[in-house]
């Protein structure tokens, strides 16, 4: 179904509301990329954030009767992919996924890619999700909500719970903590081609 | 001059792509549907839920009628509200079948006994009806 044909949300929850389940697979479809994503960049692995993306639409397809339309039907999906996403990783004790150093050499991370402008892009975007494992699940999560989503502090606030001025303080530190990480990650990376100059020369 | 804060939010969008999201793994939405018939537990619509709000509804009708059977009953004998549902007992006749084992088996059944089985049995039809009735999603 093209983006013009969807009529919008609330039709197919009262679709589903009167007894048409396979209504809620046009809410999956409408919705499946972003609620992915946002658990992808708070889990940090694929095949834990599809499973905690499913659950989170089962759950909301539990709730779909509580679901009282004060606030857009995708807030209340994204509260309910976060809380999930939040409460996987917390209940995964070991931290697994997370490399515990970033690969000075890029090529080493992300293969050799003949296009230097998407070679760098890539090496940037590994960098960045390198440096959102070290930084708190919540502080993952509001990075996820605020950057990618694009959502206003106050939509934040709406999904997760957090007061406004709350979610401000902790944006900020959580920038500050990703962008001390990646700062290092980059003058390691300077080091080593510096060395590699060096040897070369000799 | 740039703040602090300004500084670190610019060097962290260099690294941002929101337009480049991955796509949801293949067959993410066939996988839901068929977690979602598969599971026992199905999303109460708004039209079961409406039913089953009758329940309380039914229970004070009941209970209303049947006070106003205790109150309004013809007074025969007695002045009194007890007075009147214990003569409105007595003039139920039931007229059952009395079985008589005794021929068979050496001990004595109390006529009551017979009495709580009908009624036994009475109540669970109508438990049973009542269920199919208020359970009919399931």
């Amino acid at each position: 179904m093209s983006e013009m044909d969807y009529k919008g949300d609330i039709f197919y929850i009262a679709q589903v509301l009167s007894g048409r389940v396979n209504a809620f697979s046009y809410i999956v479809d409408r919705h499946k990329d972003r609620a992915f994503n946002l658990a992808l960049r708070i889990c940090g692995n694929h095949e834990e954030a599809e499973e905690v993306a499913q659950d989170a639409f089962l759950k909301a397809y539990r709730s779909l009767n509580n679901f009282r339309m004060k606030s857009s039907f995708s807030t209340w999906l994204y509260r309910i992919i976060y809380n999930t996403a939040i409460s996987s990783v917390r209940t995964r004790k070991k931290g697994i996924l997370s490399l515990e150093e970033f690969p000075a050499d890029a090529t080493d991370f992300i293969g050799n890619n003949p296009v230097e402008e998407e070679a760098d892009r890539e090496y940037r975007s590994s960098l960045l999700n390198f440096a959102l494992q070290k930084i708190s699940d919540e502080e993952r999560g509001l990075i996820s909500l605020f950057y990618y989503d694009e959502m206003s502090t106050e939509e934040i606030s709406d999904v997760t719970g957090i007061s406004k001025a709350n979610i401000k303080v902790r944006l900020f530190r959580a920038r500050q903590k990703l962008s001390e990480i990646i700062q290092r990650e980059e003058k390691k990376k300077t080091m080593l081609y510096e060395t590699r100059i060096l040897t070369k020369l000799k | 001059m740039k703040t602090s804060q300004e500084y670190n939010e610019d060097r962290l969008k260099d690294y941002i792509y929101p337009e480049g999201i991955e796509k949801a793994p293949e067959g993410f939405t066939a996988k839901i549907m068929l977690r979602i018939q598969l599971e026992p537990v199905t999303v109460k619509t708004r039209e079961r839920a409406g039913r089953l709000r009758l329940v309380p509804l039914i229970s004070v009708a009941i209970t209303l009628i049947l006070v106003a059977a205790a109150v309004f009953l013809p007074d025969k004998s007695s002045a009194s509200t007890s007075g009147t549902i214990s003569d409105f007992m007595k003039n139920i006749y039931l007229h059952l079948t009395s079985v008589d084992i005794s021929s068979h088996i050496k001990f004595n059944i109390p006529v009551t006994f017979v009495y709580i089985s009908v009624a036994v049995f009475m109540l669970s039809f109508f438990d049973r009806v009542l269920n199919v009735f208020f359970h009919r999603d399931k």
